[in-house]
């Protein structure tokens, strides 16, 4: 292989006052222990006997809103050490209380450290050892909740005896009212599992209490335009970026070059498909690769003056065979999800940004109108809810596919919180395929390159130009051209 | 698809003031309901057993559709169908809406009958819409033969149309949407009267050459929405904008320091304070609150003349507002044509198959008559050059009556018909060819009109299957392409579209500004925009002329346009020397020469209006032509003339005159003897001769001329044939001689 050569290509991103303090909202809340801290999940079993749920991996993954590193240990095999090693414990019952030693029992109560209990391991949470709890199924249960009603299943929910302690969250229907989480000092108890919906979005709140964290960022909204491809309706985007524009809301829109087009439809001209996303992006739109595309495709964009900035997951059940084949990258959007058994995935309801793989971040896609969840609740009821939370996420999913009044429906719906479109510019937005690297100002990950290995050299070396300034703008990315003669 | 025959019912209500019942819904109103009339006039007539029609109708697209929308057919029906087994079936965009027989049992006269269906939500569409009608008209219990019969008939009264329900939205400023977003209120108020113009062009009173020009492309890129009709678009002084502001949608041209005139929003302030020299400012604001009714404004306005001319070229170009970076968007570069949209105005070299049109191949079923077309690429400013000719790779079903056939038209020219018999049924190559001179069109279009006939069948079953010809993908347009050529007044209407983007295009006005004048510029601008109407670029030039100001010559040159103004002014647009065939002279322009004899103006008819073609004297192959009355534009008339393909189509060589009468008298200075041109003008205006018997007149001028020039042709044909004789005679005796010299000497 030839010693490959450096070639900058301009990209042209608008900025925004909107964007001056949008890195916050793209920052995991770090815990009072540091961003070093760690936890330990204390289980009974993965699973309740007769689901496939692994409730353990559902916790674990709702965690990765908060900056620590969590590690998993069964009842039955936990040490005192692991105990004592962690920041933060926390003990699930998922089909029981978990049996926990002596010595471990008095470890987590002399350690004075936080830990919550979940579900069965709720009664672990009361002073003295009572009778077993029971479990009950309550099914569109009202919860009262940070000022606010919330309507949510628990499946089980523990009922334990009287609770001498700070109420959190309260059932208040069906009757009686009974404490769904508590506080007594350093202990935590929610009395059910978080399974997706409402309960989800209480536990991650919780998490804030819980961890002690000191600073959150606002609430966020982030709309995702999906699957923009050159069989959509390049007009109807058009109004849509235009309605974005004069509403001072930035967002994302998620594309793709190759397109499965209905009989009888005709694509557009890759030239007018770019010349479309670079008006997005001239109008506050940011690139998002959608799964489908492979490292080569990204070529194509960058010579287009196109900039992606972060990729889309792949979710529900059209995956592609092999997702963002060859590229990495900083932030992704998509749906949450929990490792199931047999590499399946399952299904998790995040109300933040949270951690993905291989140290990236993920927005959640949290509210689609084609979900189920959404069409029964409407758009301005889950992001108002979202929104009533602390340090929330709410990503709206716009289909590109809609027709254009039903876009800007799902827009208006969306804007009923209160809440404008984030600039995703503020999230660590980096993309390296074999080809090319991207990079932005929020990098977080140097990268070895011919003439250097940090991201600096990277971003400024050469002959970079900043060809929006003279249009009123600045470039908030660089697309680095790698290729061999 | 039966008879695919597609009206653009927007087009026509928009032309026509009456067709329409329902006022639109008063502006102030958050909700209500618009009528969408189907047909322009009062009523059109579908004939035939299985008559079939297409209507196509546009909506806008910046309301909401509520639930409640109605369709409503008034028709009458022949009373000789039969009403067991006559029915009408309509279709909205491909959705069945309903089936109806259009007689009654016992009915003798023919009564008006009105069929309401209320529309299901979302079946309406923001933008085009497609409504079909097909019948089956049946007169007699045998097998259907007779597809001619006159007793099969179906009228449609023009207070068919849509009910609309709708509710307003907020408006958001949509740049590159012109001029879509400015114009489509239209679309709510087709056939009703309006005080108010759906869009209002404001200029500032101090505006010169410059300003005119942006009226000039708004109002031209306005046209291309076709159902905006002349009195939907108004100019008027930007110190009316106050009052105008929330009537109507509107477009401001005016300098950074004319501004002022207008109350602009804040934000548009700070960018024009910054605009620095050759700058230009493009932006749209909204006016009003949703709740009371919006309005939406463009503004075109710049540092300078040279930054105001940037802007006015961005608002013409709809690839430059589709990169608009920002509202309002501040212009430092002129926009200029890519390579790729300059195609657009070119024809394309060599054959064009079917297949790479939008359409492709054709392929025509059903019974009895069929009509479709595809677009081909020759753009106006160009006409068909010699050798052109149409390919078709053709088959057809074998069963086919031998009165089947299909005809080719191109631009509405019947270039030849085509039998198909058992010989052609199997795939078979014909050519037809294509005449010279036909002038390209914005679209072209080559139209294919089939009459299938199976013989004795019934025709209430599909006998789609059983009846149809394939035109193959394969098939060619091998057209060459010349440029336009115009020499004579015959195409004094395609003078302005010499360039599809009408860059080579000026129009020459006087300078003093009246509402006359102001709404020809505006009118004739529209008038080009409905001509070129899918065109990305309209960039035409203005300029204007005084006494002893002849138009500036950096704006008219390398440029073919018109001339408007009285007999009085024609003489001053023109650098001084210029010849003209008529112009005015003597005491304040009292006397008109007409080509050296001098004509005192009050023995012509007042209302009569001239129009006479010029070399340019700016530059060489381009033209001019001058239009206008005697004291005045010469209105309607002098209109007409421009715009009317009938009339224009009489007028010839390159002095025309009409009268009021719709008399037209033509002349051409370029041939020779004959009468004087004032004789001419005196012997048939003054002459009290008819319309009819100034054409019969003219006819038989023509052909003695034409028959003159024939003898012409063969006197000097048989002169030069003798001569040429002779001296062959005279060179072989010569030589005869030399060689008997030769053969005596030696």
């Amino acid at each position: 292989m030839k010693a490959r050569h450096l070639f900058l290509i301009p990209a042209v991103l608008a900025l925004s006052p909107v964007c001056s303090g949008a890195p916050d909202v793209f920052a995991r809340p770090v815990p009072a222990a540091g961003d070093a801290s760690s936890t330990l999940v204390v289980y009974d079993t993965l699973a309740k006997p007769f689901s496939l749920v692994n409730e353990v991996a559902v916790i674990s993954t709702l965690l990765g809103r908060i900056q620590t590193r969590v590690e998993t240990r069964q009842s039955d095999a936990v040490t005192v050490r692991e105990i004592n090693a962690a920041d933060y414990v926390i003990v699930a019952g998922v089909s029981d209380v978990p049996r926990l030693g002596e010595p471990q029992r008095q470890a987590l109560a002399e350690s004075g450290k936080p830990v919550a209990y979940l579900g069965w391991a709720s009664q672990l949470a009361l002073p003295g050892r009572g009778p077993k709890p029971r479990a009950q199924s309550l099914y569109d249960a009202r919860v009262k909740y940070s000022g606010r009603d919330w309507t949510m299943s628990l499946d089980p929910f523990v009922v334990v005896g009287a609770v001498p302690a700070n109420p959190l969250a309260e059932i208040i229907s069906p009757a009686p009212r009974r404490y769904l989480a508590w506080r007594d000092g350093p202990k935590f108890a929610f009395a059910a599992l978080p399974v997706p919906g409402a309960s989800s979005l209480i536990f991650s709140d919780l998490l804030l209490d819980f961890y002690a964290v000191k600073q959150t960022p606002p609430p966020a909204l982030m709309y995702l335009v999906q699957d923009f491809h050159p069989g959509s309706d390049a007009n109807a985007f058009r109004r849509l970026v235009d309605y974005f524009a004069a509403r001072g809301d930035r967002f994302a829109v998620s594309v793709r070059l190759k397109s499965p087009l209905p009989a009888g439809t005709v694509p557009m001209p890759d030239g007018q498909f770019f010349e479309v996303l670079r008006y997005a992006q001239t109008h506050g739109g940011r690139v998002v690769l959608r799964p489908e595309t492979s490292d080569v495709q990204v070529r194509p964009l960058l010579d287009a003056g196109v900039v992606p900035l972060a990729c889309e997951l792949p979710g529900g059940g059209n995956r592609p065979s092999r997702p963002l084949q060859g590229i990495s990258f900083g932030t992704a959007l998509g749906k949450i999800e929990a490792a199931g058994p047999k590499g399946s995935a399952q299904a998790v309801t995040a109300s933040s940004v949270m951690a993905g793989e291989d140290h990236t971040l993920v927005i959640p896609l949290n509210v689609d109108p084609g979900a189920a969840s959404t069409t029964e609740r409407g758009i301005a009821a889950e992001v108002s809810e979202l929104a009533s939370l602390r340090g929330t996420m709410a990503g709206v999913v716009v289909p590109a596919w809609f027709p254009f009044q039903k876009m800007r429906d799902t827009v208006d719906e969306a804007r009923r919180a209160g809440l404008r479109g984030t600039d995703l510019s503020g999230a660590p937005n980096w993309i390296k395929t074999d080809q090319a690297i991207i990079t932005g100002k929020n990098v977080h990950r140097a990268f070895s390159v011919p003439g250097g290995s940090s991201a600096q050299r990277v971003s400024f070396d050469g002959a970079f130009q900043r060809v929006g300034q003279g249009r009123g703008e600045a470039a908030v990315a660089t697309a680095i051209l790698l290729h061999q003669e | 698809m039966k008879s695919p025959t597609i009206f653009l019912a927007a087009l026509f209500a928009a032309i026509s003031a009456t067709g329409g019942v329902n006022a639109a819904t008063a502006p102030t109103a958050t909700s209500g309901k618009f009528f969408v009339p189907l047909l322009a006039g009062k009523s059109t007539r579908m004939e035939g057993v299985l008559a079939s029609r297409e209507f196509v109708f546009r909506l806008p697209e910046h309301v909401r559709y509520l639930p409640g929308s109605q369709f409503k057919l008034v028709f009458r029906a022949s009373p000789l169908l039969l009403p067991d087994v006559s029915t009408m079936t309509i279709t909205l965009n491909d959705q069945p809406l309903t089936s109806i027989r259009p007689v009654a049992n016992g009915e003798i006269q023919p009564e008006k009958r009105t069929a309401a269906v209320t529309l299901e939500n979302d079946v309406l569409q923001p933008g085009w819409n497609k409504l079909s009608i097909r019948c089956l008209l049946v007169t007699t219990a045998t097998p259907c033969r007779d597809v001619d019969n006159p007793a099969s008939w179906v009228e449609l009264d023009g207070g068919s149309g849509f009910d609309v329900a709708f509710a307003e939205q907020a408006l958001f400023p949509e740049l590159q949407r012109f001029p879509d977003a400015l114009g489509e209120p239209q679309l709510m108020r087709l056939g009703s009267k309006n005080d108010d113009p759906a869009v209002s062009v404001l200029v500032a009173d101090q505006g010169g050459d410059t300003e005119w020009r942006g009226v000039l492309v708004a109002a031209a890129r306005l046209g291309q929405l076709i159902y905006l009709d002349d009195d939907a678009v108004r100019v008027g002084s930007l110190k009316e904008f106050a009052a105008k502001a929330a009537r109507s949608n509107g477009v401001i041209v005016a300098k950074r320091e004319d501004l002022a005139a207008a109350d602009l929003p804040v934000e548009f302030g700070l960018p024009l304070r910054g605009l620095a020299s050759g700058e230009g400012l493009l932006g749209e604001f909204i006016t009003g609150e949703p709740a009371k009714g919006q309005r939406r404004w463009i503004v075109i306005s710049g540092a300078d003349d040279a930054g105001l001319e940037k802007a006015i070229l961005a608002l013409g170009s709809a690839p430059a507002l589709r990169d608009a970076s920002a509202n309002p968007w501040i212009i430092k570069e002129a926009p200029v044509v890519s390579p790729v949209t300059a195609k657009l105005a070119l024809p394309t070299k060599g054959a064009v198959p079917f297949d790479s049109l939008q359409g492709g191949g054709i392929m025509l079923r059903g019974l009895f008559r069929n009509e479709t077309s595809r677009s081909w690429p020759l753009p106006p400013g160009w006409q068909t050059a010699a050798g052109g000719r149409i390919a078709l790779d053709i088959s057809h079903a074998e069963n086919l009556d031998k009165t089947s056939a299909f005809e080719v038209v191109v631009n509405d020219q019947s270039i030849g018909s085509i039998a198909l018999t058992e010989a052609n049924a199997q795939r078979s190559r014909r050519v037809l060819p294509v005449p010279v001179g036909l002038p390209g069109r914005d679209p072209s279009s080559v139209a294919i009109r089939s009459y299938l006939d199976i013989g004795t069948v019934d025709c209430a079953h599909r006998n789609e299957e059983r009846a149809w010809v394939d035109i193959a993908g394969s098939s060619m347009i091998d057209v060459p392409a010349e440029p336009l050529v115009i020499d004579d007044l015959s195409r004094l209407g395609l003078l302005a579209m010499r360039d599809a983007f009408l860059r080579r295009a000026v129009l020459v006005f006087p300078e003093e500004a009246s509402s006359e004048r102001n709404d020809l510029i505006v009118r004739y601008a529209l008038h080009l925009g409905r001509q070129l109407s899918s065109m990305p670029v309209l960039w035409p030039q203005l300029a204007t002329y005084g006494p002893d100001r002849p138009a500036a010559a950096e704006i008219v040159s390398g440029r073919s346009g018109l001339v408007f103004g009285s007999a009085r002014q024609w003489a001053s647009a023109f650098p001084k020397g210029t010849p003209l065939a008529v112009e005015a002279r003597g005491n304040d322009g009292r006397e008109l020469d007409l080509r050296g004899r001098t004509v005192p103006m009050a023995e012509f008819e007042r209302g009569l209006v001239m129009a006479q073609l010029l070399a340019s004297p700016w530059q060489k192959s381009e033209i001019f032509a001058v239009v206008g009355g005697l004291t005045g534009y010469g209105g309607d008339d002098a209109f007409l003339m421009l715009t009317e393909p009938e009339l224009g189509a009489q007028l010839a060589g390159n002095v025309s005159a009409l009268d009021p009468e719709g008399r037209v008298v033509n002349y051409d200075t370029r041939l020779g003897g004959g009468d004087a041109l004032a004789d001419v003008l005196r012997d048939t205006i003054l002459g009290n001769l008819s319309a009819e018997d100034l054409r019969a007149r003219q006819e038989e001028k023509e052909n003695r001329l034409e028959g003159a020039s024939e003898f012409n042709r063969v006197m000097v044909a048989g002169f030069g044939g003798a001569l040429a004789a002779v001296f062959l005679a005279e060179r072989l005796l010569s030589r005869r001689r030399r060689i008997n010299r030769e053969k005596n000497g030696k």
